[in-house]
């Protein structure tokens, strides 16, 4: 599903950052390790198709990024691609339901309304799409992330150190629901982290030096 | 498209404050060089409408503006009286196709009663909207201002006041019968009250004609001291016999004077004055006169000869409504420039403003836009994204300006007297400018902070949140 080989970056400094090759298999849920500054934001931004690699190919889904240009690129992340912030990013002036489904009808492409409410019953918001989002707790809110990534339903989830703002409880639940949802979507899972409380629940990671 | 703009005005309606504020600073710019663009055309229309094609101006010496402003536009007071015999050489006259007689003298309640025939109204094109045109002297038709104003039906009767303030002398003894009112015309026949030549006569008769304007104040005194002074020529109003005798009592006067070459004061010169016309004009009678002839022309031709030869070989003038006019109007435009630079620089700063408000709304939502783009819309929809944000702001900026300078017109209507603006104005052809500099700023607006967020780096952004 994602495959990588010889990717590295340029910096401005002339700094250059250089990854190992991945290779993930559809399905596969991974950890993505490593400290501050060896690149994990990065590497997902480059899976994504957010930011061009200086050399190397990208392989997500069977599509060489090296084959597509900026729109493209965004179409392909906006069909493909799930994404899970580090911080939880919603258009503040809509209610959560319109930021759901906004990427899916600002691509002009058509909505699922029973499928969506199918999305929001499993992750236990369905009473809250109504509200704003300044009205809902950081732990509300990230579930509202895991279903706006799932929205599309895209074949790869790229999830940004989506715990660092949650508590333990709160923490556990997302970590069960990601994982729990990803797999009943047959979604290939990758989460950038630091945070320890995934280890059990991960088989593969993979560490960036 | 429809969700980008659904988008953009559900995040201009999360900061109503801000968003009003520019559009109300948008809206206040628009719509001071709307009003005067209103008011320019309003006024200019109106007055060609209030010339109504007529060519020339025929009246006693003077100034010809002031000429044009009392016969035509009944603003100033006329000049003077011109004779009937004059009058009759420019009717013979053969670039002459018509003219209309007019006799001011009186008003009531400070509208002025306008002798003349029934080619006046049909000059303006009236309408009768109740009874008939006045036919006999003494009848009066009524413009649909004066009849608004004053409450007075078909049937009623009034008496007028001598000059042209509401208050002065009244002729008591001559009372004015309407006989109909006139639709609203639109034009300056709406403050006017529409009599024949004939009653102007009856009312002013003999020598009474003298003291319409320049004599206007020694009327009033007159009056006051009329027991003192019971032969004074000219403006008192008693029964006609009893006056000829006054006249030519002070005539013997006059003449005994001139046989003993004696000096002699203004009014006895004038007595004497007219005494010689009497003589010259083969017993004319003086009343017989009128305030001015409104002239048109056979051919455009007449317009290079007639006034030169009214002007040069007679003891009349001669005015161009529509050379008068623009006269006028380029003293006026001197006011209208400043004011209209004015505006225009309190557009220019609503313009500033707008860029400032969405330069602010942007560092406040880059990061949503980000989000957007993250999410997989195109750089050229969150493009549009933020031309719609200035677009919406500006055209709703115009749409209230078009709706505040109607209300603001028809406001001023009802304060200012001669300007009358219906709710339904059409849309001024510099109205469409208006709108076309809108929305050239409405897109330079969204244009800087657009290359801004164009030029962002979305990986950047997101990692710094």
């Amino acid at each position: 599903m994602i495959s990588t080989k010889d990717l590295t970056i340029d910096y401005k400094r002339g700094k250059q950052l250089s990854f190992q090759d991945i290779q993930i298999n559809k399905g596969e849920q991974w950890l993505l390790k490593g400290n501050s500054g060896t690149g994990k934001t990065t590497l997902l931004h480059m899976l994504s198709g957010i930011l061009c690699p200086s050399s190397g190919t990208i392989i997500v889904n069977g599509i060489n990024f090296n084959q597509l240009n900026q729109s493209k690129k965004d179409t392909f992340r906006a069909n493909t691609i799930g994404l899970i912030f580090q911080k939880n990013l919603f258009v503040s002036s809509l209610n959560m339901y319109s930021n759901l489904v906004i990427a899916r009808k600002l691509a002009g492409q058509s909505i699922d309304k029973k499928a969506i409410l199918q999305l929001t019953d499993e992750l236990d918001i369905s009473a809250l799409c109504d509200k704003k989002p300044f009205e809902l707790s950081q732990g509300e809110q990230q579930r509202f992330s895991i279903a706006r990534a799932l929205i599309n339903q895209p074949k790869v989830i790229l999830a940004d150190e989506p715990t660092s703002s949650l508590d333990d409880t709160n923490c556990q639940r997302f970590i069960d629901t990601i994982t729990k949802v990803c797999k009943q979507h047959d979604v290939t899972l990758l989460v950038a982290t630091h945070d320890n409380r995934f280890n059990t629940q991960f088989k593969n990671t993979i560490h960036l030096a | 498209m429809k969700e980008i703009l659904k988008l953009a005005i559900a995040q201009l309606r999360a900061k109503p404050f801000n968003t009003s504020l520019s559009i109300v600073m948008f809206t206040i710019g628009m719509s001071i060089i709307s009003i005067l663009m209103h008011f320019e055309n309003h006024t200019q229309s109106r007055m060609q409408n209030d010339i109504a094609g007529i060519d020339l101006v025929v009246g006693a010496k003077g100034s010809p503006l002031q000429l044009v402003l009392s016969s035509v536009f009944h603003a100033d007071y006329p000049t003077g009286n011109i004779s009937l015999q004059d009058v009759d050489k420019i009717n013979q006259h053969p670039l002459v196709k018509q003219t209309i007689p007019i006799a001011l003298g009186d008003n009531y309640k400070g509208y002025r009663i306008v002798g003349s025939n029934s080619e006046y109204p049909q000059l303006y094109e009236a309408k009768l909207s109740d009874g008939q045109w006045n036919s006999n002297a003494m009848e009066v038709t009524l413009g649909a201002k004066v009849a608004a104003q004053t409450g007075l039906k078909p049937g009623d009767q009034f008496t007028g006041v001598h000059g042209f303030m509401e208050v002065g002398h009244h002729h008591d003894e001559d009372i004015y019968t309407v006989t109909g009112i006139m639709e609203k015309n639109h034009s300056i026949i709406d403050q006017l009250i529409l009599t024949k030549v004939e009653s102007v006569w009856a009312v002013h008769d003999n020598g009474h004609e003298a003291c319409t304007h320049e004599h206007h104040e020694e009327c009033d005194h007159n009056q006051q001291h009329e027991s003192n002074h019971e032969h004074h020529e000219g403006c008192s109003h008693n029964h006609s016999d009893e006056h000829q005798h006054n006249a030519s009592s002070s005539l013997e006067n006059v003449l005994a004077k001139v046989d003993n070459n004696e000096e002699l004061s203004a009014e006895e010169m004038q007595v004497f004055n007219e005494h010689r016309g009497h003589l010259s004009e083969k017993q004319l009678k003086a009343n017989e006169a009128i305030t001015s002839l409104l002239v048109f022309y056979k051919s455009p031709m007449a317009a290079t000869t007639l006034p030169r030869i009214i002007n040069q070989n007679t003891v009349m003038q001669a005015a161009s409504p529509a050379i008068e006019l623009n006269r006028l109007l380029s003293l006026v435009g001197i006011g209208l420039t400043t004011l209209r630079l004015l505006a225009w620089i309190i557009i220019i700063f609503s313009a500033f403003n707008l860029l400032i408000h969405m330069l602010n709304r942007l560092n406040q939502e880059l990061n949503e836009l980000a989000l957007l783009r993250a999410l997989g819309i195109s750089r050229f929809k969150s493009l549009l994204l933020l031309l719609s944000h200035g677009l919406l702001l500006v055209l709703s900026g115009w749409m209230l300006s078009i709706v505040t300078t109607r209300i603001a017109l028809l406001a001023l209507s009802h304060f200012i007297e001669h300007i009358d603006f219906s709710i339904v104005q059409p849309l001024l052809k510099g109205e469409y400018y208006l709108l076309i500099y809108a929305a050239a700023i409405g897109v330079l607006a969204a244009l800087i902070p657009a290359i801004k967020a164009y030029k962002t780096n979305i990986h950047f952004l997101l990692n710094k949140l």
